[in-house]
């Protein structure tokens, strides 16, 4: 059933299956446009129940705002600000493809292809994701790597094998697992024939289905999400260094804090680890808060020390 | 594969009770300590190498009989 509506021989509005369509232009009260040609609302402030909710400064007030998606760390990719003095870069990598494996924090080229960030399992969840980034003449992948492989052979890092979906920029994809968490969600970049990974910038993964703008989160939290998966000492002097003992014919032992609780259980690499001419300090009882370093000397003077380390533990 | 590692050396390292706590491999020109943890990717490399037969990874030395303070 169908109607329309007319008031002096002109059509108001017309009706189709309870859908309301008017014809008119402009929305006047008492000669007042309140909604204009361009479909604009021309009031000078909305009111919902008598209150003021946005005022006309354009400021909302009293309103209760219940998003369908996070309004903070939307971005599941850290360390995606990568044009920026303030990309994250631990490793000192030259640039962002200056080395076959991990090179800027969180992002791992391949050497010749690709370039991957992994999103950890425990940061997935089911739902519908939008891909952002600023660059051209490149081209995104995803895919879901079930990590729970207990027996070899395993499969390290992005896997080549995995399912792997093209996104386009600004576009989305959705995930529906069953369990819901227990894969990793792999993001990759690739070339075009004219394509640069130096344009690469402003990567961002968020639940939700259109691209919002680049979340900046400060320095400090983008450094401690980084320090989940890698983090180096500074490498200081044998005059002061983060480990030395002298005692006589006795294990030497010391106890070292990461910055920020791993992952997994990294792996530790010491850093200017000298024994004094005894055994050499080495890495051990290594967990996910801390590790020890110990070795036992040969002579009642040797003063083993060690200068520094990285902890990894990097998808 | 993926992330193809060059590891040139491995060898258990063992706790102070014996058992084998981690192994330490030169991987890609750099010696490090690896745990025992499948969710390591360092461990993954090294124990699909294993499997490949490309890398066997050598026994710890005896640990030494020290007294701890």
């Amino acid at each position: 059933m169908s109607g329309t509506l007319r008031l002096n021989d002109t059509t108001f509005a017309t009706e189709t299956n309870g859908n309301i369509t008017t014809n008119v232009s402009e929305l006047k009260i008492n000669d007042q446009t309140v909604i204009d040609s361009n479909k604009s609302l021309n009031v000078s402030d909305v009111k919902v129940g008598g209150n003021t909710v946005i005022d006309s400064n354009r400021k909302m007030t009293g309103v209760d705002i219940v998003p369908t998606t996070n309004f903070t760390f939307r971005n599941k990719i850290i360390n995606g600000n990568l044009k920026s003095a303030r990309v994250i870069n631990q490793r000192g990598a030259s640039s962002i493809t200056g080395a076959t494996g991990y090179t800027y924090d969180r992002w791992y080229y391949d050497g010749s292809t690709y370039l991957y960030q992994g999103i950890e399992d425990l940061n997935v969840n089911n739902g519908t994701y939008c891909v952002s980034w600023v660059g051209d003449n490149l081209i995104a992948h995803w895919a879901l790597e079930d990590d729970n492989d207990t027996t070899p052979p395993y499969t390290a890092g992005p896997d080549s094998a995995l399912t792997w979906n093209q996104v386009s920029k600004n576009s989305t994809f959705t995930i529906n697992e069953s369990p819901e968490h227990g894969k990793h969600l792999w993001i990759r970049f690739s070339l075009d024939t004219n394509g640069d990974f130096a344009d690469l910038d402003k990567v961002q993964v968020e639940e939700g289905t259109v691209p919002t703008p680049f979340e900046h989160r400060p320095y400090g939290v983008e450094l401690s999400l980084c320090q989940r998966y890698y983090e180096k000492s500074t490498e200081v002097t044998e005059q002061f260094p983060i480990f030395k003992a002298r005692e006589a014919d006795r294990l030497r032992l010391g106890t070292i804090q990461y910055k920020v609780t791993k992952r997994t259980t990294p792996s530790i690499v010491l850093l200017g680890a000298n024994g004094d001419g005894g055994g050499t300090p080495s890495a051990a009882s290594i967990g996910i808060y801390a590790f020890r370093t110990y070795c036992t000397s040969t002579g009642d003077s040797q003063s083993p020390f060690v200068n520094g380390y990285s902890a990894e533990a990097e998808l | 594969m993926n992330q193809e590692m060059n590891i040139t050396s491995a060898k258990y390292a063992v706790d102070r009770e014996g058992y084998n706590s981690a192994i330490t491999a030169t991987i890609d020109g750099i010696t490090m300590s690896v745990p025992l943890d499948p969710a390591n990717r360092h461990y993954k490399e090294i124990m699909r190498q294993v499997k490949a037969g490309t890398l066997v990874i050598q026994p710890a030395d005896e640990p030494e009989q020290s007294e701890e303070n």
